[in-house]
């Protein structure tokens, strides 16, 4: 028998009948680690000796009371500086290229930004704000430009005739082009005129 | 047939040697999956080991480190779960001996403030569904478990955590610890009665 306790272990099954290798069969009898050819020897002993069946039954609780022990996953950074690692190691220099582990981009990208969020690396700087602000004045900007310039607007027309509106009046009081022409050639040739002195 | 060729054969059949023979191919994809596969487990094992989160990851991430380094020398002579663990177990000893010789704080022991703390609040916090004296119960249950593994010893703990959490045969805890099956059989019969021991109180109960 190997790694056998000392006899003043206190840790030893508290029935001084019970040998260590008795002790260590049962255990693995538990375990179901016992040989075919054991178990029934167990089983013998453990049908005829109480003390014996409370401390296997004390084993088996104890045993169960493990489940209650955390069960850590890894941190959602994890993978991330795994694979980071692995990059720096098959590639120092290009870590994107051939060679180079790859994890679904997704997943990494969403650790990045669980990563930068836990690091404070996330929070928005001033300058991040000034520049999403002059990109929305910019944005208005176009926006007005395109709406004003591209668009036409009802108003446009009456703008750009407005000159003639304004004097519809006489225009109408003239009655035809003709008589417009030969009015301006006449108001021309009064003014080509020298003046006397 | 050898005997050697044919324990090889037989480890062929594992699916994660599979995987890690193709790792050792050059197929990146297949490590990732590696990665996936073993990432929750290594760290759920060394963090009940170390008690400090970041720690366990730290050491996991070396074993999977260590793993791709050396995959181009890669020979299936092992199961894959027991040959990752005991890498896994080295890397924890050779930490345990490093801080030890810096006489730091016990690898065991949770730092104040520690990940450990905050861990265990997340986890408890996880349970919000529970009516508080119930939780303060399963907390209670939960310290006095965690104290009953750190009276253990750390291959007790080791061989204990290996047996319950990934059910290793005997035989398989000894290959990742390096001791024959009938030293696992010792080991984990003297410490199931710790458990049994620091337990008693509460299993009267």
């Amino acid at each position: 028998m190997t790694n056998q306790p000392p006899p003043s272990d206190p840790k030893l099954p508290r029935d001084a009948n019970s040998p260590v290798e008795l002790h260590e069969n049962l255990v693995a009898y538990l375990d179901g680690e016992l040989p075919e050819t054991e178990v029934r020897d167990v089983e013998q002993q453990l049908a005829q000796n109480p003390l014996l069946r409370r401390n296997v039954e004390a084993y088996q609780k104890a045993w169960e009371l493990l489940d209650e022990l955390p069960q850590i996953r890894a941190t959602e950074q994890f993978t991330t500086r795994t694979v980071a690692s692995l990059k720096i190691e098959t590639n120092p220099t290009a870590g994107s290229r051939t060679g180079a582990i790859s994890i679904n981009t997704g997943e990494v990208r969403s650790q990045q930004r669980v990563s930068q969020r836990s690091t404070g690396a996330g929070t928005t700087p001033p300058l991040a704000i000034a520049a999403w602000f002059l990109g929305l004045a910019v944005s208005a900007a176009a926006g007005y430009l395109i709406t004003n310039r591209m668009v036409p607007r009802s108003t446009d027309r009456l703008l750009e005739d407005f000159p003639v509106i304004e004097k519809f009046d006489k225009f109408k009081d003239v009655g035809s082009l003709e008589f417009l022409k030969q009015y301006r050639d006449l108001k021309k040739g009064e003014s080509d005129r020298v003046p006397l002195p | 047939m050898s005997s050697v060729e044919s324990s090889i054969s037989q480890y062929l059949r594992d699916p994660d040697v599979q995987l890690m023979l193709r790792v050792r191919q050059g197929d990146d994809a297949a490590f990732t999956q590696l990665v996936s596969n073993y990432q929750d487990r290594l760290i759920s094992v060394l963090f009940l080991l170390v008690r400090d989160q970041e720690a366990a990851e730290d050491l996991a991430q070396e074993v999977f480190l260590r793993i791709y380094r050396h995959r181009e020398r890669y020979e299936p002579k092992a199961r894959f779960v027991t040959w990752i663990f005991r890498i896994a177990n080295n890397l924890a000893s050779n930490a345990r001996r490093n801080k030890g010789r810096r006489k730091e704080v016990s690898l065991s022991q949770p730092r104040p403030g520690s990940e450990t703390s905050g861990t265990y609040s997340r986890i408890l916090a996880d349970k919000s569904s529970l009516m508080p004296v119930r939780m303060a119960d399963r907390q209670e249950v939960r310290h006095l478990v965690q104290n009953a593994l750190d009276a253990l010893n750390e291959r007790q703990r080791l061989a204990v955590l290996l047996h319950k959490f990934e059910h290793m045969s005997y035989a398989d805890i000894g290959e990742t610890m390096d001791l024959s099956t009938s030293a696992v059989k010792s080991l984990l019969s003297r410490a199931r009665e710790v458990l049994r021991s620091e337990l008693e109180h509460h299993l009267r109960h």
